[in-house]
Formats: structure tokens, C-alpha cells, sequence
């Protein structure tokens, strides 16, 4: 069964500015998917492309504009606040500004608990100390300050916090992007191991695609808040269809190849105000033809997943 | 490398740093002036605390045979009144000593009653911006359009002149001050992502307000009760001097000031000596703050 | 030798002590040569290019055996010495090209300004026109127009081709490039890097590329030097270096890398356990050996040297297997 299941989701931003006319930034137009339990979505895109507002969106930080979204098989609109948030979770990124610096430890973690539910302090004590231990943090810590914990540390507080509501589904927000190196294995590890500990289903959102190729089932290419393809990840990396998918992953870095002699694509994003005409790709694409400009592709299966595009 | 996967990293002699008292007075104890600012403050709020106990004399007591005494140190001066006796024979030693209770407390109540209300207006303009933020600050704006000491007067003026009516006073003037440094950092606050995080887990917007932001906002908070201290002190004694504040024969540095005027040549020291308690109980607390902002300012630390 | 920097020491004095931020740094760098620099936060591959700019803050002291770039001794310089070696010998660039360009003055403004110091015998219409084939030569669209342009109005890609225009403007002999591209998308990575790529060639520029992301540096690096805790623990040909690392260090690093072969769908990847020393109570002996699986007795006791065999530094009493 599918732990959620996105439909048609879009948010527009109207934008007002004196002696223009009413105009609505497009941050999500039309976004479908679905899950199934235990499952990872790997969510990638350049910083534009709609993954932060997807994100906000899901978690009930925006009220979207049209679609649907189901949690389990319930509307999460219709959902009480103890519902969703024992449903859905999330991490972020930043792991320096995402936990509030004057708290301590174990009433960050708690901090959950202690809105949704009618638990006393000390259990809620009792049940941080015991997800500390889940994310690889010495209990003892529990009434330290943030400062005194590595960035690593941090994310694994953030981890447990997100935890600690048994959730099914968790967002992670480029949960490992701002970390070092040799510490974003251990986090990755460690996400990996819960997954499989506690059965839950991951929405995936990176920037790095060595990352989200090593831990997702299945790929979600989003660009100026269209998805423009959507399949198994063997398939969307290995043998990418969209030209912005191929893109992406000429442009990754890797120690195992050469950098290739041309920039993948030219140019930069268009402004989300004025995006272009047709396919929004269009402009930078090697590909693109007269038809690309005037109608827009939609999303269609080929090759074994989905494509927006009309030139594959 | 390794195949296992260590999931416990933390390292048992890992270094663990100060905490946050001793690394805030590891800091401030650099900064001589606010060190002596602390002292200063010490001084007079021991003074305050103890009054009762240090003055020889009953501050409102007249002594008939002993007027406009000098003090010691001039010609002319005794041990039984060592700062000198003023132009009713009361003794001004006794009368500083109670006036720093009165000056304390006034700075005390002035700072708690504006520190509150501004503290409200702010977090709600901060947080919730739009049109309730455009409606605090203008009402601030207007507070700020009348000179400080004007407004005060006019407030008195209305509600008619003593102690309490001039703390009100102050503590209207002193408002804004604490609204705009509110509202600065809870707007800076609001941005980052545990405000965020902490909606995900559902939370109120009072308990966002409350528990999540204001904590954040305290260091420069702090530091401006504690120049709203000086401020609350100086506007008050600016009133006692015009007559609308503390009304004698209550022993109030600005109202001993006014009381002076008349004598200011021929008794310099009914003047000196209140003039200079004021000086240095607000410049302990000009001190301090400045010492205060310094230590708690991330912005410099390392 | 272009640059050469032996047994590069920086300390700085701190309220809790002192800190040594690196120590016994050697490199040396060759017209035209690529040098990648790679470790984790706090390793001192920031604070070693800002050593070699000269802009270290007062708190550190710098001692150095050697401290060479163009035949100058960098230790020796005054102030306004350096302030000419700057910009016009060695440019820089740094992480976010949005902050380091002023936001009140244009684009054009500031790389006249640029000009105007380092290049006083040009008049004000050969500084523009030089401005506007600057701005040609990095590859902004539409340049007379960006010129007028303050830095918001500019994306996170034309804003650092703008610092480039700047770092360059002098074709200096230098470019130290310090995450150059961190804060951009990996498309707009990739022509960032090739635009650099291109203007070392026409210029002969030596680089010093500073990143913590070691696919960039293995595309762009002609050698990677791998700091740890402000030490150099492994420096080679990147070629070399990649296929066969020494240090325990190194090799971790690459093997706890996602996406290569070895390493298969979502099973758990090599991680080098533990975190980086804090370098005011730095452990005794070789720096990673708390880390390190394969420490002896020795690597608790005694620091290894940087030894130079071939081609290749390498600071470890027990190297990996099959390498050196």
C-alpha cells in the first residue's frame, strides 16, 4: 500500500507589485507520486525547482492551492494535528539552525511528545533518552546545550526528535548536505538502519545524486515546479531520458570520471515570475524544438517511467 | 576501510566546553569599565538594601541648630553630619543614602513596567508583522515623535505629580526602546528553520512566541533593561528637579537637586553631592550594559 | 616554483589558549598547476590560503621556514607590499559571491574600482572597455547591461563570474579559489569550473582550489593535497592519489563516498568513525590516530613525518597496503 500518495499537488504564490498586474509564481504546478510503505523517494532539483515548498506543503506549513494528498488513505487535511504529526515528520538541513540553541538535548528531542500528547515530563525524558540511543547518542548527553554537540551530533538530535512521534513517513530535507564528509556516511548509515528498524518510508530531497542514488528506490526530477521525469532509479540515473535529467547527471562531480569538455547545459534558471513559454526546460535545452515553445509536455510513461518531454 | 559501522562516535575524553555563565564571565571580566560598573552598581544597591541601618540620621529629621552645615573636608564641618546638613537642617548623608533606595527603586520599576509592555508589543509586531505589526509600531512611532522629557511631563501633568505618576512617565518613554529591540530579533529569529521545525511538530504560535523565540532575544533585552536602568533613574531625577516627580520632603537625588538651586554658590555641596550620586549610579549602569553587550554579542566572541 | 611554502605554522591566541590552526604545512605549486586542497571543517585549508593573501587577523602568528610566491618572501612584506601582491599578483575568490560583493555600489562600479588600484596607468575609458571584455571573457550575457547592475539583481552564478572578472582583472599569476562553487547548483558547478579551467589555460594561472567536495577537486585538480586537523597527512598526483590512497585518512574519505561501484544499493558505507580533534587539545602522536583502525602504539606517542617518496607526501608510520 502506499504511505502517501500525492496528487496533482500545486501551490502558487501571487505576487503583487504596485502598477503591475496580479502575477502567481508557479512554486509547485501539478505534482504527483506515491510511495509505497518502506519505500525512499529521492527528490532532486536545482534550488528554484520546487522541493522546499513541496516539503512545507506536506508538512501543513502551506495550504496548497489545488490537489491532494493522502496519508495512509486519509485526506491529510482532514487529519488531527496529533494524526499528521504521528504520520508524517521531518529533518532539515541546516543543523546549526534548526534546533533551537537554548534548549537542551533531551527537551529538543521531546519537544514533540510534549505538544501532541498527554505524557508527563519524565516520560518524556524517559522516551528522548531511549531515541538518543536509537540515533547513536550517549543518553548521558541529555541536559547538554546545542554548542556543546558537533554538527553531526546536532543531526542526530534532529533525527531523534523526528523520531520520537514513531512516524511513517519523514521528509529529509538535504538531511546531510551541510555536514563533512566523513560524517555524512555515518548519517546516511544510520538513516539507512532506521529505515529498516522501524519501517518507514522516506521522501528524500538532495541536491547530491551520488547520495540520493545510494539510498532511494525511485527518482523524482523536479524543475521549475514540474516533475520532468519520475521512475526507478536504475533507470532515471543510469540511463537518464529528460535532457535536464542527462544534465544533472553529467554536471555531478565524481572521483570515477573525467569532467566532460562542454558544461552539460548553458544558461541559468528563468525567473519563476516570467517562466518560459511551452516546456520551461526549453530555453536551455539541446534538444528543444519550435513545438517545445508553444505547448507544454506532460508527463508520460516511456521507456519504463515517466517523461515530460516531447523530443524522447 | 572498516566494514563495521560505528553508530556510537562519541569519544569519551572528548573536550566538553564551559558553560554558558563562565564563558559569558570569562568575557565580561576582560572589560575593566563594565567590571567597575558592576562594582559601582553593587555599592549603591547595598546602600539602597541597608539604608535604614547606615543612616545616622532620619532623612527628614530637622535639626534646628545645625544649618547648611559644610561637609567635613571644607572649614567649618563636623563628624556629626560628615557630608554637611542642607538649608533645613536635615542631614545629607542620611538623605543620599535613602535617596539611593528611592533612585534604585524608581530604575527597578521603571525598567520591569516598560520592559514588560514593550516586550509584548514586540514579540507580537515581530512575529505576527503585517497589519498588526504596522499598528504597534506606529503607536511607537508617535511615542518617539514627542522629546522624552516632554512627554513625561505632559504625562504628569495629567495625572498629577509623585513617585508613582513619574515612574509611569518614564516607563512610557522608555517603551519604544524596548518594542524596536523586540521586534529586531524576534523578525531575525522567526526566519531560521527551528522556528520552522518546531510548526512541524504542531506547535501554538504562543508557544513558538514564547518558548521557542523569546529565549533568543533575551542578551540584547538584557542589556537594554540594564541602560533603561540609568535611563529610568535620569529621567526621574530630571522630574524630581522640575518639581513633578518625588515632592519633598521625600529625600530624591533630582528633587534634593531642585531644592539646592537656591544655594548653589554659597553651599556648592548641596548640589555636588546629589549630582554626583546621580552621575555614578547611572554611569555604573552605562558601564555595565556596555560591558553586557559586549559579552553577549556573538558577533564578537572569537 | 611559483608558490612554495615550507613548514607553514599559524597559531592563534584565543580567551581558552592557544590554537594551533596548522602546522608544518608544505606545498609547492608550478605556473599553470592545479592544486587541490580537500579536508573537513577546521582542517586549516581556509586559514593557509588567507596566510598566503596575507590577511590573517592579528590574533595569529605565522611562522614559516619558507614562505615564497614569485621569487618574494611573502614574510617579509609590509602592508601595502602585500596590498599590491593582492589583486594584482594573486586574486581570490571565495565561497558566496553574494555577500562578497558589496551590495551597495554596481557591478560596474566595482570593477572599476578594481582596476583603479591595480591598474593606475589605465584612464577611465580604457577601464571601461577592459570592464566590459572582463565581463565579455567570463561569460555574462548581455555585459553593458550587468554592469549597471547591483549584486542582488544578479543570480548565485552571475554573481561569482563577476568576482572572477575581479580576481582576474589583473591576470593575476595566482588564483585561489576557495569553495568556489559550494553555494551554486551543480549545473551552474559545472560551467562555473569550466570557465576557470579556461582562463588558467589562456592566462597560465596557477590555481589552489580549495573544496571539501572531492569530485570537484578530482575533475579539476592536477595534484590533491589532503589536510587533517591543519596538518598535510597525503599529497599526490590526483590520478594517484585516487586510484591508490596511502593515508588511512585518504582512503577513508573515498571509501565513504555513495555512488561508486563498490559500494551497492543502500548498503551501508565504509565511515570513518569518531570526529575531528579539537585543536586545542589535540591528541598526542599522529593527529587521526583516536580515528584510525589501523594505529599502533607508535601513532599514539609519536607524530609521523611528511615524507616525500616519488611524487608522493604522505605523513603515516603504517600506510595502506599495496601503495607505497
Amino acid at each position: 500500500m502506499n504511505v502517501i500518495e500525492v496528487q496533482n499537488l500545486k501551490k502558487h504564490y501571487p505576487v503583487r507589485k504596485p502598477f503591475k498586474a496580479l502575477k502567481h509564481v508557479k512554486a509547485l504546478d501539478g505534482v504527483s507520486f506515491s510511495v509505497p510503505t518502506k519505500k525512499t523517494l529521492g527528490i532532486v532539483g536545482e534550488s528554484g525547482c520546487g522541493k522546499s515548498t513541496l516539503a512545507k506543503t506536506l508538512m501543513r506549513l502551506e495550504v496548497p492551492t489545488d490537489g491532494s494528498v493522502s496519508l495512509s488513505g486519509t485526506d491529510f487535511t482532514n487529519m488531527t494535528g496529533k494524526d499528521f504529526h504521528s504520520a508524517i515528520q521531518m529533518i532539515f538541513q541546516d543543523p546549526y539552525n534548526s534546533i533551537n540553541p537554548r534548549k537542551k538535548a533531551w527537551q529538543l528531542i521531546a519537544e514533540p511528545l510534549l505538544i501532541n500528547t498527554d505524557l508527563s515530563k519524565d516520560e518524556c525524558f524517559k522516551i528522548a533518552c531511549e531515541t538518543m540511543k536509537k540515533v547513536g547518542l550517549r543518553p548521558e548527553l541529555a541536559h547538554r546545550y546545542p554548542h556543546m554537540f558537533s554538527g553531526g551530533q546536532r543531526q542526530r538530535i534532529g533525527i531523534a526528535r523526528a523520531l520520537v512521534m514513531q512516524p511513517k513517513v519523514m521528509i529529509l530535507d538535504e538531511p546531510v548536505s551541510a555536514l563533512d564528509v566523513s560524517i555524512q556516511a555515518q548519517v546516511l548509515n544510520l538513516l539507512m538502519k532506521l529505515q529498516d528498524d522501524m519501517d518507514l518510508t522516506y521522501l528524500f530531497i538532495s541536491h547530491d545524486l551520488h547520495v540520493v542514488k545510494h539510498i532511494s528506490d525511485e527518482i523524482l526530477v523536479m524543475y521549475l515546479g514540474k516533475v520532468v521525469e519520475y521512475g526507478a532509479r536504475d533507470k532515471v540515473f543510469d540511463d537518464p531520458k529528460h535532457p535536464y535529467t542527462k544534465a544533472l547527471v553529467a554536471s555531478s562531480p565524481s572521483i570515477l570520471k573525467e569532467a566532460s569538455d562542454e558544461p552539460a547545459i548553458q544558461g541559468e534558471l528563468p525567473s519563476p515570475l516570467n517562466p518560459p513559454s511551452g516546456c520551461a526546460f526549453h530555453k536551455r535545452c539541446p534538444m528543444a524544438t519550435e513545438r517545445c515553445s508553444k505547448e507544454t509536455p506532460e508527463l508520460t510513461e516511456k521507456f519504463g517511467r515517466k517523461v515530460a518531454c516531447f523530443e524522447v | 576501510m572498516s566494514e563495521t559501522i560505528a553508530l556510537d562516535l562519541i569519544d569519551e575524553n572528548e573536550h566538553v566546553p564551559d558553560s554558558f555563565i563562565k564563558e559569558f564571565w570569562n568575557h565580561f571580566k576582560q572589560n575593566k569599565g563594565a567590571v567597575a560598573g558592576l562594582a559601582l552598581i553593587i555599592v549603591f544597591v547595598l546602600i539602597a538594601l541597608a539604608a535604614p541601618l547606615l543612616a545616622p540620621y532620619n532623612p527628614t529629621f530637622l535639626q534646628d541648630n545645625a544649618l547648611r552645615l559644610p561637609p567635613i573636608w571644607a572649614e567649618g564641618g563636623t563628624w556629626s553630619y560628615p557630608l554637611g546638613t542642607d538649608d533645613v537642617g536635615r542631614d545629607i548623608l542620611s538623605r543620599l543614602i535613602h535617596g539611593a533606595r528611592i533612585s534604585m527603586g524608581i530604575g527597578f520599576a521603571v525598567v520591569i513596567l516598560s520592559l514588560t509592555s514593550g516586550l509584548f508589543l514586540g514579540l507580537f509586531a515581530g512575529y505576527y508583522g503585517g497589519k498588526v505589526d504596522r499598528l504597534i509600531m506606529r503607536f511607537i512611532d508617535i511615542v518617539m515623535a514627542f522629546p522624552s522629557i516632554l512627554l513625561a511631563i505632559t504625562v504628569v501633568s495629567v495625572m498629577g505629580p509623585g513617585i508613582s505618576n513619574a515612574i509611569i512617565a518614564v516607563a512610557i518613554v522608555a517603551i519604544p526602546n524596548f518594542t524596536r529591540i523586540v521586534r529586531a530579533s524576534v523578525m531575525a529569529e522567526r526566519k531560521k528553520q527551528y522556528v520552522m521545525a518546531s510548526k512541524t511538530f504542531g506547535a501554538s504560535n504562543f508557544r513558538i512566541m514564547v518558548f521557542e523565540i523569546l529565549p533568543n532575544c533575551l542578551a540584547p533585552l538584557i542589556v537594554q533593561a540594564t541602560l533603561g536602568f540609568s535611563d529610568g533613574i535620569l529621567n526621574a531625577a530630571a522630574l524630581g528637579f522640575l518639581g513633578l516627580g518625588a515632592q519633598p520632603p521625600t529625600p530624591e537625588w533630582g528633587t534634593m537637586l531642585a531644592d539646592a538651586r537656591p544655594f548653589i554658590e554659597s553651599s556648592p555641596w548641596m548640589v555636588t553631592l546629589p549630582g554626583l550620586c546621580i552621575l555614578f549610579s547611572v554611569l555604573g549602569f552605562n558601564l555595565f550594559g556596555d560591558g553586557l553587550r559586549d559579552a553577549l554579542d556573538p558577533r564578537l566572541k572569537k | 616554483m611559483l608558490l612554495e611554502v615550507e613548514d607553514l605554522s599559524i597559531t592563534f591566541d584565543t580567551a581558552k589558549g592557544a590554537l594551533q590552526a596548522t602546522r608544518q604545512v608544505s606545498f609547492k605549486l608550478a605556473q599553470g598547476e592545479t592544486l587541490g586542497i580537500v579536508g573537513e571543517s577546521g582542517c586549516g585549508k581556509s586559514i593557509t590560503n588567507l596566510a598566503i593573501m596575507g590577511l590573517l587577523p592579528d590574533t595569529a602568528t605565522v611562522h614559516a621556514k619558507k614562505l615564497h610566491f614569485d621569487g618574494a618572501d611573502l614574510q617579509s612584506l609590509s602592508e601595502s607590499e602585500f596590498r599590491k601582491i593582492r589583486g594584482d599578483k594573486i586574486g581570490m575568490i571565495f565561497q558566496d559571491p553574494m555577500s562578497a560583493l558589496n551590495p551597495s555600489f554596481t557591478v560596474g562600479f566595482q570593477i572599476d574600482e578594481t582596476l583603479k588600484e591595480h591598474c593606475p596607468e589605465m584612464d577611465k575609458s580604457a577601464r571601461a572597455a577592459r570592464a566590459l571584455e572582463l565581463m565579455n571573457q567570463v561569460g555574462i550575457p548581455a555585459p553593458a547591461e550587468r554592469l549597471k547592475n547591483y549584486a542582488h539583481e544578479l543570480s548565485g552564478g552571475m554573481s561569482q563570474r563577476v568576482m572572477i572578472a575581479m580576481a582576474i582583472a589583473c591576470k593575476p599569476k595566482l588564483l585561489i579559489a576557495d569553495e568556489p562553487t559550494t553555494a551554486l547548483d551543480v549545473t551552474i558547478q559545472a560551467q562555473i569550473m569550466k570557465l576557470l579551467k579556461d582562463l588558467q589555460k589562456e592566462y597560465q594561472m596557477a590555481m589552489i582550489l580549495v573544496t571539501h567536495d572531492l569530485g570537484v577537486v578530482a575533475q579539476n585538480a592536477d595534484r590533491i593535497q589532503v589536510m587533517y586537523a591543519g596538518e598535510v597527512v597525503e599529497s599526490a598526483k590526483s590520478k594517484e592519489l585516487l586510484a591508490a590512497p596511502a593515508h588511512p585518512y585518504t582512503d577513508g574519505l573515498l571509501s565513504s563516498l555513495p555512488g561508486k561501484k563498490a559500494t551497492a544499493f543502500r548498503q551501508p558505507l565504509p565511515s570513518i568513525a569518531g570526529m575531528v580533534p579539537d585543536l586545542r587539545a589535540r591528541p598526542k602522536g599522529c593527529q587521526f590516530n583516536p580515528r584510525c583502525l589501523k594505529a599502533e602504539d607508535k601513532c599514539k606517542t609519536e607524530l609521523p613525518a611528511l615524507t616525500h617518496e616519488q611524487d608522493r607526501q604522505l605523513r603515516c608510520f603504517y600506510p595502506v597496503e599495496g601503495t607505497v
